[in-house]
């Protein structure tokens, strides 16, 4: 089993993930902004939750080891705000990350799946 | 102005079920590579190292998977912004072969399905990335919630 993988990002890296992946939603970028929503702040991006799931799938083995792996249903079922310590771990189907109260954030299904070609066709 | 707040948004009224994006060329450059490490603290040799990635078969350093679903969402808004209250509600993502940092990449995603929901619609894009050969680098079923076009 995989050991679990604790993460907190801060501001700085989410806006500077804004800038990278030029998603400057500010919602993520911008507290002054999210203050006034129903989120009551800043919360980090999807896509940057995915590259922690991908870093634990990982698990300190080479990364080339993901290739045929379906991580299937991944659902962002509560937002993942700065400064907070977050934890993901594997489940019985495969995997979800947990904030500091141990309540779910991220929940996925994770399997081995058949390659595909260029065409989106099995192997 | 930054150059994102000056594209223009990707509206409901733009997309249709079939509609296509790309494929367009993205370059992982190593400066992006090394600023994606340093963000999330995810710095494996392979993705750096050009005689580590060569001694695991690669041809060189390769892109980092956590990278796919920034390259998925850059497939159908490579020449847009999303507008505010748009937001992702969920993904499948298929793990490819690894793609190369500084070898072009090639993004393009399909619209699948709309649904109408209260004040936004469900709008599911199959967004593909793949290497010079024509190999999928990773596949990524995006469900977004998009926010509806004022009137």
């Amino acid at each position: 089993m995989r050991p679990d993988l604790a993460k907190i990002t801060d501001q700085a890296r989410m806006t500077a993930w804004g800038e990278l992946s030029e998603d400057r939603n500010p919602l993520h970028v911008d507290p002054g902004y999210a203050a006034n929503t129903r989120y009551g702040g800043t919360i980090a991006h999807g896509h940057m939750l995915v590259a922690w799931i991908t870093e634990w799938l990982a698990g300190g083995e080479s990364p080339i080891t993901l290739s045929g792996t379906v991580l299937s249903s991944l659902r962002f079922r509560a937002p993942v705000h700065p400064g907070h310590r977050y934890v993901v771990r594997s489940t019985h189907a495969g995997v979800e990350m947990l904030d500091e109260e141990g309540n779910s954030v991220l929940t996925a299904e994770l399997r081995k799946g058949a390659q595909e070609d260029g065409h989106g066709k099995s192997a | 102005m930054s150059r994102a707040a000056q594209l223009p948004p990707l509206r409901l009224a733009d997309l249709h079920v079939g509609r296509r994006f790309g494929p367009d060329a993205v370059v992982v450059t190593p400066a992006m590579v090394a600023e994606y490490t340093r963000i999330t603290g995810d710095d494996h040799r392979l993705y750096c190292d050009a005689e580590a990635a060569q001694s695991a078969g690669l041809v060189g350093p390769m892109v980092p998977f956590g990278f796919l679903a920034v390259l998925a969402r850059r497939s159908y808004l490579g020449a847009n912004r999303m507008l505010p209250g748009g937001v992702m509600a969920g993904q499948d993502i298929t793990f490819g072969v690894p793609g190369v940092v500084g070898r072009p990449l090639t993004v393009s995603a399909e619209v699948v399905s709309m649904e109408v929901m209260p004040k936004r619609r469900a709008v599911v894009l199959d967004c593909r990335v793949q290497d010079e050969g024509g190999q999928i680098v990773g596949r990524v079923v995006i469900d977004a919630r998009w926010p509806e076009d004022e009137q």
